[in-house]
């Protein structure tokens, strides 16, 4: 609300100085007092008025020389958590009524005091109106109303504090919002989003600034679902159970819950607990009621998983354990069980990937998560660049999964296929490999090294030339020798290769 | 032979699966230390037979008695009586999960209630005696059918049974794995342990049996020594069987 009040101040401002100039008029004036009547800054933050705090914006502030008043100087101090920059500056405007004066002034922004200095040859008479504006000025990075103080300096000398100013609303500035801004002012940024695709679905500043927000519900989705999958799997393993139980009865309610459950879109169950419960007056928390339902709905399923996995261990182990005399629990836990784990895990995490993207359905009845989250930034900007952002956030956690899977799978191939470790194999076959390696390029050195000592030696060869014959007979077979061990090498490494 | 001395008693043990007959009135006597050998071609329910021993089957009819104890009776404890009937099994059966070593304790911890130490000197000690201890860490996969079934037998030696029952163990091998198993199974059978083995190595049968066992369409149809057995057939069965065989 705030924020367009001013955005109308400052719009006022710029279209048109009458405007401004008629306050002047108008405004009663303090006596004795240099009256300041505009502190306003320019809304930075991307797809608001909003003045972001620590981000570098644009400050106005204007004040009026009062009655019986000559104004020499005046210093304005910004609070305290103001910066200016290399790129900060002042422009100093000075009017009587809506004639631009241009009377000969020094101003300055000092970065150590944040305080604009503006000293004036020529005493400004009462009536006429002072402009300061300050560029990539940056306020405090609070959330709140902050003022701009000072003093002034009259044409006696006199000192004299600055009255009241009007406040700037300034909203705390996040670093991604920080970094959004500075993206808003860079070239590229500006080129990239000049393409209309990009700029709706991929848009820098709101990937940045969309982060901090999809991040919270990103880990709300997460945390209901690290919850619930861990409620889900011993409910699984009791079905699991009473649906491989002899007892008919334990078998059919095992066989409803998992039918049912299996039968009916998640979307459907979380609909039914979520109005259905308070109907009936029961009102749990909205983040317990869904991690309730993501474990009613995944137990289900882990249900038909363990299941599936305690019947696909060969009938033998049963024997084999049975007639070693061990009890049919004993049985369960020490040998069937452990088996289960490791074939029913890349199913399991398959299962916690899903659930993990479904945690998304819980948006429908309002459980602010990830896909909510989102939601709520597209629905502000029109811009679908944070669901491009919750797309990431569901696929850090499931891309990871999914190699997971799919190196489980491999392993367990391998082990049913009587592969054994086959991780320590690999290792050594590696080691092997690179052994090979070395041994390779040290030859290849080696190599090297005598070609050099070849040409060496037959530059020596052509210098004796001259000289002594059988010296150079010599030394071209000594080079002719080399060069046949250097032939020799690379077999040597071949078959050394061949060996290892 | 008396009740003192036999170890398994088997008495006119029927066996249906759904609406066929596999056993038809079977009695079979083992005495303690004596090594049965069951032959007989496939089908003839001789595996059944030995399943019944310790219960992996449920007997339709009859008695069987392991050291004067009806295991037929519903009141036994099955879990303490199967502790002294070791079986080995055609598929070895091992914990895929666990080493070799851990393979031969499990049973020894959960059962016998034995303590880690001790169970792990009674498996080396039994690894040892079929010549695996140098294989105690191995997985089951690692290791070759041959080498599995041993740790099977050591598993089931590790519970001191009483009687042992081989459930054609050497079937599932290939041949040059064979031999290792029939030595284990051999040195067994010299130490004195009562053993009913279901096999279709004749030359085992001939130097080791003490008795052999002819069953055909679940029936026992001849009995004897191995010369009695292999050389003068009385059952035209028998004869049939053991001329295909050569």
């Amino acid at each position: 609300m705030s924020a367009s009040v001013k955005a109308a101040i400052k719009q006022g401002l710029f279209t048109a100085l009458a405007l401004s100039l008629v306050t002047t008029f108008v405004s009663p004036l303090f006596a004795g007092a240099l009256t300041t009547d505009v502190t306003t800054a320019k809304g930075n933050e991307t797809g608001s008025d909003n003045i972001l705090g620590g981000t570098p914006t644009r400050v106005t502030w204007e004040a009026v020389v009062d009655e019986g008043e000559q104004v020499v100087g005046v210093d304005v101090v910004y609070p305290q958590g103001s910066s200016f920059s290399d790129e900060s500056s002042i422009k100093v405007t000075v009017l009587d009524g809506t004639t631009r004066m241009n009377p000969e002034n020094t101003a300055s922004l000092d970065a150590a005091t944040t305080t604009a200095k503006v000293n004036f040859s020529e005493p400004l008479q009462s009536g006429l109106r002072l402009r300061l504006e300050m560029y990539k000025v940056s306020l405090p990075n609070v959330d709140g109303a902050v003022s701009l103080n000072g003093t002034y300096k009259l044409a006696d000398g006199t000192v004299k504090d600055l009255g009241a100013s009007p406040s700037i609303e300034v909203t705390y500035a996040s670093v991604a919002e920080g970094i959004s801004n500075w993206l808003d002012q860079q070239p590229f940024v500006q080129a990239w989003n000049s393409v209309t695709f990009l700029r709706l679905f991929f848009q820098p500043q709101l990937i940045v600034s969309s982060i901090p927000t999809v991040a919270t519900g990103w880990l709300i989705s997460l945390g209901l679902v690290l919850v619930g999958f861990p409620l889900a799997i011993p409910l699984g393993l009791i079905a699991a159970f009473m649906k491989i139980s002899k007892a008919r009865i334990l078998h059919i309610l095992a066989a409803i819950y998992t039918g049912v459950v299996r039968g009916t879109p998640l979307f459907l169950q979380i609909y039914i607990a979520f109005f259905g419960l308070p109907l009936l007056g029961i009102n749990i928390n909205q983040y317990v009621l869904s991690i309730l339902v993501l474990a009613f709905n995944s137990g289900a399923y882990l249900c038909e998983i363990f299941r599936a996995g305690i019947q696909s261990i060969p009938k033998g182990q049963f024997e084999a354990s049975r007639s070693l005399g061990m009890s049919g629990t004993q049985t369960m836990f020490s040998v069937i069980i452990p088996q289960t784990v490791r074939r029913v895990i890349p199913t399991m995490t398959s299962e916690f990937i899903l659930l993990y993207k479904d945690t998304s359905l819980l948006a429908a009845v309002g459980v602010m998560e990830l896909m909510l989250y989102s939601r709520s930034i597209v629905s502000l900007t029109g811009n679908m660049t944070p669901y491009i952002v919750a797309a990431c956030f569901y696929l850090i956690v499931t891309l990871p999964l999914i190699r997971v899977v799919g190196n489980l799978e491999k392993r367990l191939a391998l082990a049913d296929n009587g592969g054994g470790a086959p991780k320590k194999k690999r290792k050594g076959r590696r080691d092997a490999f690179s052994q090979m390696r070395e041994e390779i390029s040290s030859t290849t050195e080696t190599i090297e090294a005598a070609e050099q000592k070849v040409a060496e030696v037959q530059v020596e060869t052509a210098a004796a030339m001259a000289g002594d014959a059988s010296v150079a007979i010599d030394t071209n077979a000594a080079a002719a020798r080399a060069q046949e061990r250097h032939e020799a090498t690379p077999t040597d490494t071949d078959e050394r290769g061949d060996a290892s | 032979m008396s009740a003192q001395d036999s170890m398994v008693s088997i008495q006119h043990l029927s066996k249906w699966f759904d609406d066929v007959e596999v056993l038809k009135d079977v009695n079979i006597e083992v005495a303690k230390g004596e090594v049965v050998v069951v032959l007989g071609p496939s089908g003839s329910g001789k595996s059944t037979m030995l399943r019944c021993i310790n219960l992996l089957e449920k007997p339709t009819g009859g008695h069987i008695y392991i050291e004067g104890q009806e295991i037929t009776n519903p009141k036994t404890d099955i879990n303490k009586l199967r502790e002294h009937v070791g079986m080995v099994f055609q598929q070895f059966n091992l914990f895929p999960h666990l080493t070799a070593l851990k393979n031969v304790m499990l049973a020894q911890r959960k059962v016998l209630k034995r303590s880690k130490e001790e169970a792990e000197k009674v498996a080396r000690i039994e690894l040892e005696r079929v010549g695996l201890l140098d294989r105690a860490d191995y997985l089951p996969a690692q290791l070759s059918g041959g080498q599995q079934q041993r740790v099977a037998i050591a598993r089931a030696l590790a519970m001191e049974p009483h009687v042992m029952l081989f459930d054609e163990a050497t079937s599932a091998l290939d041949p040059e794995l064979v031999r290792g198993v029939l030595d284990v199974m051999r040195s067994l059978a010299e130490g004195g342990m009562t053993m009913v083995v279901v096999t279709h190595e004749m030359q085992f049968a001939k130097e080791v049996a003490d008795r052999v066992i002819f069953m055909e369409g679940g029936v026992v149809v001849e009995e004897g020594t191995p010369s009695q057995v292999f050389d003068n057939p009385v059952n035209e069965r028998t004869k049939d069987f053991l001329g295909h065989i050569k």
